[in-house]
């Protein structure tokens, strides 16, 4: 029995991206590190391609995470804000109110904090609390109140990003 | 039984991936079931479940088109990989995209009827279902610990009396031809004494037995949900046969109803139907029954089911035209919206905390209707319009009204007091209980007679 790697790629690339974007805050990256994933796995045999993705996207961001200067949060954060703003294509209605949401989770996440952020992330994606405690580092005891504070610190956020949005326009 | 504390609760909400013991779960399931606090704590955190996972699958949905899959090949070859096996036969994975995007009313007061009627719950030799379950194994990433992932998943969310029998050693994979920049080994692995027999195929027998046994998700043994179900790995049950059900949900009329939720009975998947009423549900051809009835549900309908075609490939269904129902009331509990609405301040039941201490104000209902009323409240499929300070039948509450209001949705936010509030087709009624947490009750599905009747009742304040 061998992966349909394709198949995968096709349903699970955004969400890998978004889990990326939540983890990294950079969407550009993390469409590329998406696809670096998704390279790095293609051909192997999985009985879970799903989970082998994630983990290895969650690796793979860690190991970014680790190189990464705290500067580029900012600069992503500027680039969802300009790509919002000038997108070319002539879009529909829907798609453009899609891209603000998303811009507007994605600077929601940028408030967390890391710990919070990667926890909410993980967990979103699906991964089990053992594991989530592994990659980091918080007991494994504790993540139930962890989430369900970063969930509310995340939605918060999202309300609050929505008041300024609409204030400014 | 003194309160649990809410990371308890999340974590049995999260089912097996929540790291609890059976028994510990079927602890919080009993206390849940016989105390309303928890239970409202609960009904809380189904809804930042849902708000959240809806916010977070905005950023799946606004990715502009994916690009080739050749691009992934390409960078593939240029990775220094070791030989690889290319694919022969398909296997396709579920969609889980719906899960990204619901709220639903969970009855908090049937809910925990249903918990009630399911424990206590023997814990019996079982097997796991890696359905609901994310996959065990750690970071280190082989062909072998994937082999192996659902079958570790056994292992560890058995629990004491659990699947032991059928564990498998994950802790010992290799880690040689590890694609993945490498990282630590699990440390806290527990120990296994399983023979190290149970690889892919008895995984695959035990998740299937499952996903036939496995009844309605709502019925589960835990606080996990359908929600819970969909966004863990183990979902991918690999099967060679889907059966990808599609079709429309209508009203009466044959308008397009969006948001109903489509399910079939018997199993854990469901789908939203879309703004056009469209609908798809992928699911494994040998895991539905003849007796399988597909169910399209919504708040204000009468279910409406159909057969389930049988064999795999693509059904489309005649529409599930729905008619309207009454009421449907008793205990229908939208959650999350109260969180949602939070800045400054968590807005819970009638409670306002301050974040980032756990004092907990009491509050009249004019001034969590000011600090609701802030901005817009945000329920997916819903807009909330108005939020205003009412009186009905002599206790003040919070009115939320929302546009979608020719459903005769209307929210009853009790503020204050431990009241609940319901209401029927009737009359509002209002009961006293010991909640605490959060109540934003639908009053919902009332006709527009009756709706109108209810709001004339209740009397504006100030």
């Amino acid at each position: 029995m061998s992966t349909d790697w394709e198949g995968v790629y096709r349903t699970t690339y955004p969400e890998v991206v978004s889990f990326l974007a939540g983890m990294l805050l950079d969407r550009d990256r993390a469409r590329d590190m998406a696809q670096e994933a998704f390279a790095r796995v293609l051909g192997q045999e999985a009985d879970n391609p799903r989970g082998l993705v994630f983990r290895t996207a969650a690796n793979l961001a860690r190991d970014e995470a680790r190189l990464v200067v705290r500067r580029k949060r900012h600069l992503s954060l500027l680039k969802v804000e300009t790509e919002v703003a000038s997108d070319p294509v002539p879009s529909p209605q829907r798609d453009l109110e899609r891209k603000e949401r998303a811009a507007r989770v994605q600077k929601a996440l940028g408030t967390l904090s890391e710990r919070d952020r990667e926890v909410l992330v993980l967990w979103n994606a699906g991964f089990d609390y053992e594991e989530i405690a592994e990659r980091t580092g918080l007991s494994k005891g504790a993540l139930g109140t962890t989430i369900a504070r970063a969930k509310r610190k995340f939605m918060s956020a999202c309300s609050a990003r929505e008041e300024t949005d609409a204030a400014h326009g | 039984m003194p309160h649990m504390d809410e990371g308890r609760l999340q974590a049995w909400l999260d089912g097996r991936r929540g790291g609890l013991s059976q028994t510990e779960r079927d602890e919080i399931g009993a206390h849940v079931a016989s105390c309303e606090a928890c239970a409202d704590r609960v009904a809380e955190l189904r809804g930042t479940d849902a708000a959240s996972r809806d916010l977070l699958g905005a950023l799946a949905e606004a990715e502009p088109a994916m690009p080739d899959f050749s691009d992934v090949v390409a960078r593939s070859r240029s990775l220094d990989s070791p030989t690889r096996k290319s694919g022969t036969p398909a296997r396709r994975r579920f969609p889980i995209q719906w899960a990204a995007s619901i709220v639903v009313a969970v009855g908090v007061g049937w809910m925990a009827n249903e918990v009630a009627r399911n424990e206590p719950r023997v814990v019996a030799p079982q097997v796991v279902p890696s359905a609901a379950t994310a996959p065990e194994a750690g970071s280190s990433i082989t062909d072998e610990t994937e082999a192996s992932l659902d079958a570790g998943t056994e292992t560890t969310s058995g629990d004491p009396g659990g699947a032991s029998a059928n564990s498998a050693p994950v802790g010992s994979v290799t880690r040689d031809a590890d694609p993945a920049p490498s990282v630590e080994t699990p440390a806290a692995r527990p120990a296994v004494e399983a023979p190290p027999t149970p690889v892919v195929a008895e995984a695959l027998a035990a998740s299937r037995q499952n996903a036939a046994r496995e009844n309605d998700s709502l019925q589960n043994d835990s606080g996990e949900d359908a929600l819970v179900r969909a966004t863990s790995f183990g979902d991918d049950l690999p099967s060679p046969d889907i059966t990808s059900v599609s079709g429309r949900v209508t009203g009466p009329a044959g308008d397009p109803l969006r948001e109903a939720v489509v399910s079939i009975t018997g199993l854990s998947r469901s789908a939203l139907s879309g703004p056009d009423g469209r609908f798809r549900l992928d699911v494994p051809s040998d895991s539905v029954g003849p007796d399988a009835r597909l169910q399209a549900s919504m708040i204000g309908y009468a279910p409406a089911t159909r057969d389930v075609p049988t064999g795999p490939g693509e059904r489309v269904i005649d529409d599930l035209r729905m008619e309207r129902r009454g009421v449907q009331l008793e205990g229908v509990v939208v959650t999350g919206t109260a969180v949602e609405a939070q800045r400054r301040e968590v807005v819970s039941g009638g409670e306002i905390r301050i974040d980032g201490t756990e004092a907990w104000e009491r509050v009249s209902p004019d001034r969590a209707a000011s600090v609701l009323g802030a901005r817009p409240l945000r329920l997916p499929g819903l807009t909330v319009t108005g939020i205003d300070a009412v009186e009905v039948e002599g206790t003040r509450v919070v009115r939320v009204t929302h546009e979608d209001a020719d459903r005769g949705i209307v929210h009853l936010y009790q503020a204050g007091m431990g009241f609940r509030i319901e209401a029927d087709a009737d009359r509002p009624r209002v009961d006293r209980t010991t909640a605490s947490g959060i109540y934003l009750s639908v009053v919902g599905a009332l006709d527009p007679a009756a709706l109108r009747d209810l709001l004339d009742r209740a009397e504006p304040i100030g």
